[in-house]
């Protein structure tokens, strides 16, 4: 088991090393020029050179990427080129936003959809059933920043009970205008996610009801609360873990789309931003950091799975 | 099999996705025929205006009618979606063929990077494929075809690890068929099936990154009408006249319900019966 989570960080380290590699030479090589991006047409040829000379992108390739390797090792993962701020602290100042956001979006999803999928599955074939079966064909389809722009509508704009930009608080208020600020785009990322789990917790306890201990315990006498509550609900829940995983890595994605509806500071907004500017340097160490961050996560929900079903043996 | 009321139960959601889809695909391409107005034409003094008599749907910041530059719009971002579902579903069936059907070092380095640009989402792997290449419709195509790619090749090789063993294969093998002929004749058929259902599937998520990169501005440029630029720029006055923003909204989410109730569908064909 140690050794698994051991080959699993150095996994880690070695696609963050690649995808920072791949990166660093697509965009030195790349068909766009990078100074050429960041300023534009109306560059003079004088402020074209100061810049290249900055990034270093005069010095040859191999240079370049010894210097690169060795800012890496040094931990030193560098600083935007726009606002000179290192990258590391950019990027803990907006994790916080992101990390609410992604845990609100779990926590609607988890929490809403599970009754729902319950309802839907004793109720099977009931106007519930019907009613929840079609709120989740739309929550699955559309697209969470489309979501996001009706739920800003409706809740900011018609009915003017939320509010849309940030105002700067202090004090007891800040915490209030923080929540305030992460309802819509909770619920924006959040409705896929529950959606996915209405249906998911629908079909897994469908199936888990056919199962004989269900009718043993059916048999016993147990009131059917009992029996699905205690009995049938346990033993749905597994396929919802393993489903978790996978919907943290989409919910990722959505909530980069969600940051830039509402425009909340966040990571994914921070790499859109950096993107979009241009900023070369930002963008190499937030991608490298990004892939090392997927294998950590799936490496955490893969343990998760080992606890959760005692059957699952690591090699 | 006479038509009865258990078929049209089935199939009740895939026909309204049908209809939904083709009524805006028709609409897209009649649009030169059906939109009232040139969606490019600016007409400053009617600027930001709701629905009116003159204006279906209203008029955006420039004075440009709101209901021609959604139709119009239409074309453009269906066109990306298609074009770009079809190039990367034809190099992802090959590298998938190829990573599949072959089990040496080469298969093993296409799922290795495979699986790496899989751990991106789609819209951070769509926007840095716009920064390396730039914007503008033809690299949008490209950015969203590259994004799709390694979901194709891993699909493809799936389905062609579970044909491979049929003894179909061994015996073209056997009486010296090419590996190229094998493919063509026996694998392709046998795998086209699940490789079409997701392409109808992800159809839904090109057209959906197409307006994302649109809106963010990384991906077909104004004053081009695509879903995604119209939101881009009508995002601008949406507190003045939210309307202008919403009209697209509701006819993407329209269009990506339709692919996703057709999708649906489609997959469960796919899948063995069992309920």
């Amino acid at each position: 088991m140690g050794s698994y989570v051991i080959r699993c960080i150095i996994r880690a380290f070695v696609s963050m090393f690649i995808v920072a590699t791949l990166v660093f030479f697509v965009i030195r090589v790349g068909p766009v020029d990078p100074v050429h991006y960041i300023l534009g047409n109306y560059a003079t040829a004088e402020s074209y050179r100061s810049i290249r000379a900055e990034l270093e992108l005069d010095l040859p390739l191999h240079t370049q990427y010894a210097h690169f390797l060795n800012q890496l090792l040094k931990g030193d993962l560098g600083r935007s080129y726009i606002n000179k701020e290192s990258v590391v602290s950019q990027l803990l100042s907006v994790l916080p936003y992101t990390l609410e956001l992604l845990v609100a979006g779990i926590l609607i999803g988890i929490f809403m959809g599970m009754p729902l999928g319950i309802l839907a599955a004793i109720k099977q074939n009931s106007i519930f059933d019907h009613i929840i079966r079609i709120i989740t064909m739309v929550g699955i389809s559309i697209p969470t920043f489309i979501f996001g722009i009706f739920l800003i509508w409706i809740f900011s704009l018609k009915l003017k009970l939320l509010p849309i930009c940030s105002v700067e608080s202090v004090g007891t208020d800040y915490l209030k205008n923080r929540i305030l600020l992460l309802i819509l785009p909770a619920f924006s990322c959040g409705i896929w996610m529950l959606a996915s789990i209405t249906r998911l917790m629908r079909s897994s306890l469908l199936d888990v009801l056919q199962k004989d201990y269900i009718t043993v315990a059916r048999s016993k006498g147990l009131p059917e609360s009992v029996v699905v509550l205690k009995h049938a609900l346990i033993n749905s829940l597994l396929p919802l873990i393993t489903y978790i995983g996978i919907a943290i890595n989409i919910l990722l994605g959505s909530a980069v789309l969600t940051e830039i509806v509402f425009t909340r500071p966040g990571v994914g907004r921070l790499i859109i931003d950096s993107i979009k500017a241009g900023d070369f340097p930002m963008v190499q160490s937030l991608i490298m950091l990004y892939s090392a961050a997927v294998v950590i996560v799936n490496l955490l929900v893969d343990l998760t799975y080992s606890i959760v079903d005692p059957r699952i043996v690591h090699k | 099999m006479r038509i009865n009321n258990k078929i049209i139960k089935k199939n009740l959601t895939m026909g309204i996705g049908i209809l939904m889809l083709l009524g805006v695909v028709i609409v897209s391409i009649l649009a030169p025929w059906v939109s009232p107005y040139d969606p490019d034409k600016v007409d400053i003094l009617h600027r930001i205006e709701s629905s009116s008599a003159t204006h279906f749907l209203g008029t955006d910041l420039l004075g440009r009618d709101i209901f021609s530059r959604i139709i119009f719009g239409g074309r453009y971002s269906l066109f990306v979606g298609f074009i770009s579902i079809g190039t990367s579903m034809i190099l992802g069936v090959f590298f998938g063929i190829i990573a599949g059907y072959y089990s040496g070092k080469i298969s093993k380095l296409i799922m290795w990077i495979t699986d790496i640009l899989l751990s991106f989402p789609l819209i951070i792997f769509g926007a840095m494929v716009g920064m390396i290449f730039g914007p503008g419709i033809r690299n949008t195509i490209l950015a969203i075809a590259i994004a799709f790619l390694p979901r194709f090749v891993r699909i493809s090789r799936a389905a062609v690890l579970s044909v491979k063993e049929e003894v179909f294969i061994a015996a073209a093998k056997s009486i010296g068929m090419s590996d190229f002929r094998i493919f063509r004749i026996h694998l392709l058929p046998n795998i086209s099936s699940s490789i079409i259902v997701m392409a109808v599937i992800w159809l839904s998520d090109a057209i959906t990154m197409e307006v994302a990169l649109s809106f963010i501005g990384l991906g077909v440029q104004p004053p081009t009408p695509s879903w995604g630029t119209l939101l881009n720029d009508n995002m601008r006055f949406f507190l003045m006249q939210p309307m202008g923003v919403i009209w697209p909204c509701i006819v993407i989410a329209w269009t990506v319900q339709a692919l996703n109730l057709i999708g649906d569908r489609f997959r469960d064909i796919l899948d063995p019966k069992m309920r």
